[in-house]
């Protein structure tokens, strides 16, 4: 967890489960796209979606580098 | 009814918390881990969960009615009424609770006045809460039922499934955890709707235009002392000096994140982030009521129904799903944190206190799991019968609500702030307030009122009983009252070893 005390916890940290959760959805979204008829409807599916996936990107590369350097220390 | 890539959206969402709320248990390991996320969260963790948790079902589908029927007075709810208070709360109440090493504000209470009042607070918040996780399980079968189409049972029952397993296995974790990722579906959704909400309108001035026409209060924050609801002085004394600090400053849901935080900073910082947050959530449901003022064409028979008309006529497909399940995220969020809170208090105030008092750490977090367990069963029980005997979710909340928020600020806030506050004045004024409410609410009087008057009652009876006993002495009060850890260096030591120590 980057953000907590270090209490070192093997896997995905929580930033980075997070993330593929944000992205995952992010993706749905853009996919969305082609659902509405109009291009205001269209427009609002893909930048939701892509708000959706920046978030989901950030958190996970913040959490795989703390996670990485974590590892780095305890080695 | 919602169907196609709209479901598709909200069984991904269901599913998806699910799982990451699951992941989260290989984090708990000991009841601190269950019930303070192990005292490790991080400020914006606890900025976001508590947003999370405070922006409920009632809050949408409520809060656009009322924004449809009296205009932006309603948004008042989120600045007047929660701002200024998160911020006393940040600055003046949280660092007790974090520096008394608590678990709940009812613990705090118990170190700063006796026992029983810690009892008595601890029934009031532990009964309160159990209702409130009746009401969220039944929002949520409503809402369910209203969206999808399955009966409400099955709503109770999938919600009470999926946010009973992740609570059980990952506690606070979990809960804060999957606060962060249903707040931040919430705000793109929000963020979304205003955007073609806009665009429908033709912009703000189009929106002020169309509604000033036939609604000219529309746009004033404050109503005339002769509003039914929304009179502006008991906005201000009800809501702004009362009702506003009681939940910000001493509502376990909300203080037990910050109880959970790495560092008095982080705890800190993180009710101050929320602060910030909440400037933004007027924008989920504020601007939608409006919204549907502005563009429908008949006036709708039920203001309730303005954000379901927002969905049906103003989303596209997409869209709708994922402002749909930023609903169920608002719920399971609501519903979770309760949840999590309830068990606290029943296990820390109550069991820990009185019934099993030296057991192993496993023992409390095995008992802990369990009542989550049986709350959420009780709850689901609840649901039907608690709700339809009143008249609608958001009269529930108000009224169970404003039999004791304003009796317990004044508690807190005299046991923090007055030194010669005694443990007599603490339990008198504590149960004359929640006597003066009760009866003030046989008169029908408006309920912002009640909780202004309820509050003076307890600080009267507190302070005057005080006086008249004996005071508490000096040594019980280090670290729980203002002057006696800002001022001296010799406490500030003996707090921080007492927290390093665990006590």
């Amino acid at each position: 967890m980057e953000d907590t005390k270090p209490k070192v916890e093997k896997g995905l940290s929580p930033l980075e489960v997070m993330g593929l959760f944000w992205i995952a959805l992010g993706i749905i979204m853009v996919i969305a796209v082609y659902a509405p008829p109009t291009m205001i409807g269209k427009m609002t599916n893909l930048i939701a979606g892509i708000i959706l996936l920046a978030i989901g990107l950030l958190a996970y590369l913040k959490g795989r580098s703390g996670r990485a350097s974590r590892e780095t220390k305890e080695d | 009814m919602i169907g196609g890539i709209d479901l598709f959206i909200v069984v991904f969402f269901i599913v998806g918390v699910f799982v990451v709320g699951v992941y989260f248990k290989k984090f708990i390991h000991t009841s601190e881990d269950f019930f303070l996320a192990g005292r490790r969260l991080g400020w914006w963790v606890i900025g976001m969960s508590i947003i999370g948790t405070n922006i409920g079902s009632y809050d949408y589908v409520g809060g656009a009615g009322a924004a449809y029927d009296v205009g932006i007075a309603q948004a008042n709810y989120e600045w007047i009424g929660a701002i200024p208070a998160m911020v006393i709360s940040a600055l003046l109440f949280v660092p007790y609770y974090w520096r008394a090493g608590a678990y709940t504000v009812p613990e705090y209470l118990g170190k700063r006045y006796s026992q029983p009042v810690r009892v008595i607070e601890a029934l009031l918040w532990g009964t309160f809460l159990i209702c409130c996780l009746a009401i969220f399980f039944w929002a949520s079968g409503l809402m369910i039922n209203t969206y999808i189409g399955w009966p409400i049972w099955l709503g109770i029952l999938l919600t009470a499934v999926i946010v009973g397993i992740y609570t059980v296995t990952g506690g606070l974790t979990a809960v804060a955890m999957t606060d962060v990722i249903q707040l931040a579906i919430m705000l793109v959704g929000g963020f979304a709707v205003a955007i073609i909400g806009f665009h429908e309108v033709g912009g703000w001035s189009g929106l002020v235009e169309r509604i000033t026409v036939e609604h000219p209060d529309h746009f004033r924050l404050f109503l005339p002392l002769s509003h039914e609801t929304y009179p502006w002085l008991g906005m201000i004394f009800g809501l702004g000096l009362v009702l506003s600090p009681a939940w910000w400053c001493c509502h376990q849901a909300i203080i037990q994140r910050t109880l959970g935080a790495r560092s008095e900073w982080d705890a800190k910082a993180g009710m101050l982030s929320a602060a910030f947050l909440k400037t933004l959530v007027p924008l989920l449901y504020v601007l939608p009521g409006l919204f549907v003022l502005a563009l429908a064409t008949e006036p709708l028979a039920d203001k309730d129904q303005a954000l379901p008309w927002a969905i049906k006529n103003l989303l596209p497909a997409g869209l709708a799903g994922l402002v749909f399940a930023a609903f169920l995220a608002a719920i399971f969020s609501s519903v979770d944190s309760t949840l999590n809170s309830a068990v606290t208090i029943w296990t820390r105030d109550i069991y820990q206190n009185f019934i099993v008092r030296k057991a192993s750490d496993r023992h409390y977090l095995n008992f802990g799991r369990g009542l989550t367990l049986i709350f959420v069963v009780v709850g689901a029980l609840l649901a039907e019968p608690l709700t339809t005997s009143f008249s609608g979710i958001y009269l529930a909340m108000q009224t169970l609500l404003t039999i004791f928020q304003g009796p317990t600020l004044a508690t807190v806030l005299l046991g923090i702030m007055w030194a010669r506050a005694t443990r007599w004045g603490g339990l008198f004024g504590l149960v004359g307030g929640v006597a003066c409410s009760t009866i003030l609410h046989m008169t029908d009087m408006n309920f912002l009122y009640v909780a202004w008057w309820s509050f003076v009652a307890a600080m009267i009876i507190n302070a005057l009983v005080s006086l008249l006993t004996k005071p508490e002495p000096t040594e019980k009060l280090r670290g729980l009252v203002y002057g006696l850890v800002m001022k001296d260096e010799h406490i500030q030591n003996s707090l921080s070893s007492r927290v390093e120590g665990g006590e």
